[in-house]
């Protein structure tokens, strides 16, 4: 388990009380994400689908890697690389 | 003796001089045949086919043009004197086979053999783009590219305005703006390209009025049209580049399949309050990058996803990714450089930070994967054999 810091991007922020930075433990990415809900009801449907699964319009990267590429939710982290969370904009 | 003339007599025994028709008959079989002639020479003709680099640009330019040192290289001044120091400077640099060409182009020519008067920059363009003609990565041939060029920027809004007011600047020969709006005051706190005397104007009338403005050699497209699946493919003919400005979803799904089907590079960035997005979509030329439904394969709900007019953006904001498009724009027309290909570029003004990500084709892709591919390819035979069949 690590303390590990998940960065909110603008549009999804309303679900973090505006905040755009949180540290929050866990030793997968699932677990991080529900340590954040824990902190902020209902974070996790902005993230994630009714199975559970992301949703596609965003994407969650562990350091500069997409975590689909690693383990998805499962990907495991140490702390050392940030969560940031990147959806999809439209504004041109 | 002069110094000069003991060195040319040092250098006349140190390297091979061939006869014009000998360099003609070589360069049929590979050999590389360069004009050292300035611009002014070359202007009135050239060897046909002859590769031409000035010689005081040629240290600096013949690795770009002639990668294998032990590829064989004459040189070709005016009367054979230049081209003996030039063929030194090569040999320092590690060409192991470089030649003179005795009498140079004076006796190429006296003897007819080919000949061709080579496109070049006229002295107001030379002037114009000087400082791009000093830059290996662009010189002469870059920006006779970049005059070639035809590029299609759709939305003259926010992004639209620095990248159309660059890539005019850079001299880009056709520029294509997609746009139904009309200019409207709230638009002028970023949109640089209008202004308050074009304020109720169609903004591709605007825009081409500033571009023309600041380079009359530029030809202007206006199509005053929202992008749609019906003209789509109509808009985007002959065009080599498109750069998304847009600021719709929809619009953007579908830039990105018009651009995966036609092969060619989409350009894009989005922007939202603080916070921005860029990178550039070309599976076509690099097989195993994205295409932007890769990255985003499903819309966001509007609420996840409000619009600048909803959210609001910081004005210089759209003018940062706007650079930053038409810079991989021109990368892309040049050749130049290390694209943004495969790479999230994020950009956070208020934090004032600059993220990269590593992003990947989705096989599954409905776009650009691998069915897509197969259909694609089974759509092609079929006419193949439609064609053969007629």
């Amino acid at each position: 388990m690590a303390d590990v810091t998940v960065k909110i991007p603008a549009p999804l922020r309303f679900a973090t009380g505006d905040a755009a930075e949180i540290s929050a433990r866990g030793g997968t990415v699932r677990e991080v994400l529900g340590a954040v809900e824990a902190g902020h009801p209902g974070f996790s449907e902005v993230v994630l689908d009714q199975q559970g699964n992301l949703h596609g319009y965003l994407n969650v990267y562990l350091g500069k890697t997409n975590i689909r590429k690693i383990s998805g939710l499962d990907t495991q982290v140490d702390g050392s690389q940030p969560l940031a969370i990147l959806p999809a904009f439209s504004g041109g | 003796m002069s110094q000069a003339q003991a060195r040319l007599d040092a250098l006349r025994r140190a390297i091979e001089e061939i006869e014009p028709a000998e360099a003609a008959r070589r360069a049929r079989q590979g050999a590389i045949l360069v004009d050292i002639r300035d611009e002014e020479e070359v202007r009135q003709g050239s060897p046909k086919g002859a590769l031409r680099i000035p010689k005081s640009f040629l240290e600096l330019q013949i690795e770009k043009h002639v990668a294998d040192p032990e590829a064989p290289v004459m040189l070709m001044c005016a009367g054979g004197t230049r081209s003996l120091f030039a063929a030194d400077a090569l040999r320092t640099l590690g060409f192991e086979t470089v030649a003179s060409v005795t009498g140079g182009y004076n006796r190429w020519k006296e003897e007819g053999l080919d000949t061709e008067v080579p496109r070049l920059l006229t002295p107001a363009q030379m002037e114009r783009y000087r400082r791009h003609l000093s830059l290996p990565e662009v010189g002469i041939e870059g920006q006779q590219k970049l005059l070639d060029a035809r590029v299609l920027v759709i939305g003259a809004g926010g992004l639209g305005s620095p990248t159309l007011l660059y890539l005019a600047a850079a001299g880009v020969g056709t520029i294509g703006i997609v746009d139904n709006d009309v200019v409207e005051p709230s638009n002028l706190q970023r949109q640089v390209l209008h202004s308050e005397e074009t304020v109720g104007m169609a903004k591709t009338a605007s825009a081409a009025r500033a571009l023309k403005a600041l380079n009359a050699d530029v030809e202007v497209v206006e199509v005053r049209e929202r992008l749609t699946a019906d003209n789509v493919n109509r808009v985007f003919e002959g065009y080599d580049v498109v750069v998304d400005g847009t600021d719709n979803f929809q619009t953007r799904y579908l830039v990105n399949e018009a651009c995966v089907a036609l092969g060619i590079p989409n350009v894009y960035s989005a922007i939202l309050q603080f916070e921005a997005q860029l990178s550039v979509f070309w599976p076509a030329k690099y097989p195993e990058t994205p295409c932007y439904s890769c990255l985003y394969p499903v819309v966001p709900p509007a609420a996840l996803a409000p619009s600048c007019g909803e959210a609001g953006v910081l004005g210089v904001l759209p003018g940062t990714m706007g650079l930053l498009q038409a810079t991989e724009a021109i990368k892309a027309i040049l050749g130049a450089g290390t694209s943004l290909v495969g790479r999230l570029l994020t950009y956070d003004a208020l934090a004032a930070e600059f993220g990269e990500y590593e992003i990947d084709r989705a096989e599954d892709c409905p776009v650009c994967g691998a069915a897509a591919r197969d259909t694609a390819g089974a759509e092609a035979g079929a006419a193949t054999t439609d064609a053969s069949a007629a």
